[in-house]
């Protein structure tokens, strides 16, 4: 309790209080600038950090970091073009949302969400930080092999009626994973000679090409047809009825984020997609998934920021590998 | 005949593309078997694309009996913007991004039926100089330029 309140004490001074507000703003911006990551932006602000104390610098970081996990969720919800990687389940429900004039509800349910999530995560790490690193030292190839296996076998359900369907997109994903150097091998797959695919393709590219180009040819196609105007509500906090709605499926993805996250490898996308999938998969509403489902906004919000402090586990000194059972 | 074969062409073409990159797996180099630690190169992207080969067979199986639903042709505006974007994609290498963007911006709401130009010019020239402000010089961020690398 003493660490708890001594830390908040070092926490509440107006310059590091500052500091936060302004990792916040620039880590909602670059969050919804498809293309930068939350990930990114850490890595773009680090050099400012060198004239700063510890601890308003890694305040700002982490303010940064939870804040651009969220604002990957503004472009989706309203362009249904996610701002970063994590944000990607949030488009399925949240741009149908937005067509419906609903951009206002999603976008307050998706910031609601993401703050209860990333609370979660932060209780969660300051309570049992110590324990949740050794578990996630624990995880062997077995365990991954699993995990992925289980990502897998969401894709039969996560969206659409065809679960076929689903999983030869899943299997292609897989595919345009393979392109690049073999790292096991040094040897050369899918690059056809082409220097920039020899890293592989990166997950942002993929998604820019599935969600935005996607969303560009289907505006080409409505190109002289006559728009009904939507009306834009700004944003609002969700009422009572959706928080009655949606409080199962944020504690859920809660629990879900904050164990996805502190899994070495894993992280907000993964949570983000386990999260929506579930929510899916527990509500009362499943045939309104993907037709702007207020659920399938919380669930991946709630999941992707409850993702983001689980990496800190594995920061910490405690989080030294533990010894590793015999197999 | 094949009237009744839903997702029979879609199945085809995926069928052509898997064997296409089968064909691309069989000229990657193999390594000693000391080094591939008992998996070559070969044999992920080829396990991935039998799945998927598997998977297209059931699901033009699946699609036997069941008509090919009626779907409206597509329109001209979605090729001429594919065309656009992949002229995009060919010249980016030698255009650069910022000329790219203005070039994108300029065609494609003209062809879209903006009549507009003085708003179609605004936005051509806003959006490439919003994309450069906000990478190049606030996140200091390098966009490759292309022709203008000296000027930008």
């Amino acid at each position: 309790m003493e660490a708890i309140l001594a830390g908040l004490t070092d926490i509440l001074v107006p310059s590091t209080l500052g500091l936060v507000v302004a990792g916040t703003i620039v880590g909602v911006f670059v969050g919804a600038l498809p293309g930068l990551s939350s990930s990114m932006a850490v890595a773009l602000l680090l050099p400012f950090t060198i004239y700063l104390e510890p601890i308003p610098a890694i305040a700002m970081l982490s303010a940064l970091y939870c804040a651009g996990t969220f604002g990957g969720s503004i472009t989706a919800i309203l362009i249904n073009a996610p701002g970063a990687p994590p944000a990607a389940a949030t488009a399925f429900d949240g741009f149908p949302m937005a067509q419906k004039g609903q951009a206002g509800r999603a976008l307050g349910m998706a910031a609601v969400a993401s703050v209860i999530g990333g609370l979660f995560s932060l209780i969660v790490l300051i309570l049992a930080a110590p324990a949740l690193a050794r578990i996630a030292y624990q995880f062997g190839p077995p365990e991954y092999f699993a995990l992925t296996l289980f990502g897998l076998s969401m894709l039969a359900s996560i969206s659409g009626k065809s679960a076929t369907k689903n999983l030869i997109g899943g299997a292609f994903g897989v595919l345009i994973a393979t392109v690049g150097v073999d790292l096991t091998t040094g040897v050369e797959r899918f690059t056809f000679g082409v220097p920039e695919l020899y890293e592989g393709i990166s997950f942002i590219p993929v998604l820019i090409g599935l969600f935005a180009i996607a969303e560009l040819l289907k505006q080409a196609a409505e190109v002289g047809k006559p728009v009904t105007a939507i009306g834009l509500s700004a944003i609002r906090l969700p009422s009572l009825q959706d928080f009655k709605r949606v409080w199962a499926t944020i504690a859920r993805s809660c629990g879900i984020g904050t164990f996805i996250g502190i899994l070495p490898a894993e992280g907000s996308t993964v949570a983000a997609m386990i999260g929506y999938n579930e929510a899916k998969r527990w509500s009362k509403n499943k045939d309104n998934f993907g037709k702007g489902e207020i659920e399938g906004v919380a669930g991946p919000e709630a999941a992707n920021n409850a993702a983001t402090g689980g990496p800190w586990c594995r920061r910490w000194p405690w989080a030294s590998p533990a010894p590793r059972p015999r197999r | 005949m094949f009237r009744h074969w839903r997702d029979l062409t879609p199945g085809l073409v995926i069928l052509a593309v898997i064997a296409a990159l089968f064909a691309v797996t069989t000229t990657f180099a193999t390594v000693p078997a000391a080094f591939a630690q008992g998996m070559q190169a070969t044999a992920m992207p080829r396990l991935v694309l039998g799945t998927i080969a598997l998977l297209t067979i059931l699901m033009v199986l699946q699609g036997r009996g069941t008509a090919e639903p009626d779907r409206a042709p597509v329109p001209w505006p979605v090729w001429a913007t594919v065309a656009v974007l992949a002229l995009a994609a060919a010249l980016f290498q030698m255009l650069g991004t910022t000329l790219v963007v203005f070039l994108v911006g300029l065609i494609l709401p003209t062809l879209w039926g903006e009549r507009r130009f003085g708003v179609v010019a605004l936005y051509a020239l806003s959006l490439p100089a919003a994309i450069y402000g906000v990478f190049s010089i606030i996140l200091q961020l390098r966009l490759p330029q292309g022709i203008l690398d000296g000027v930008l």
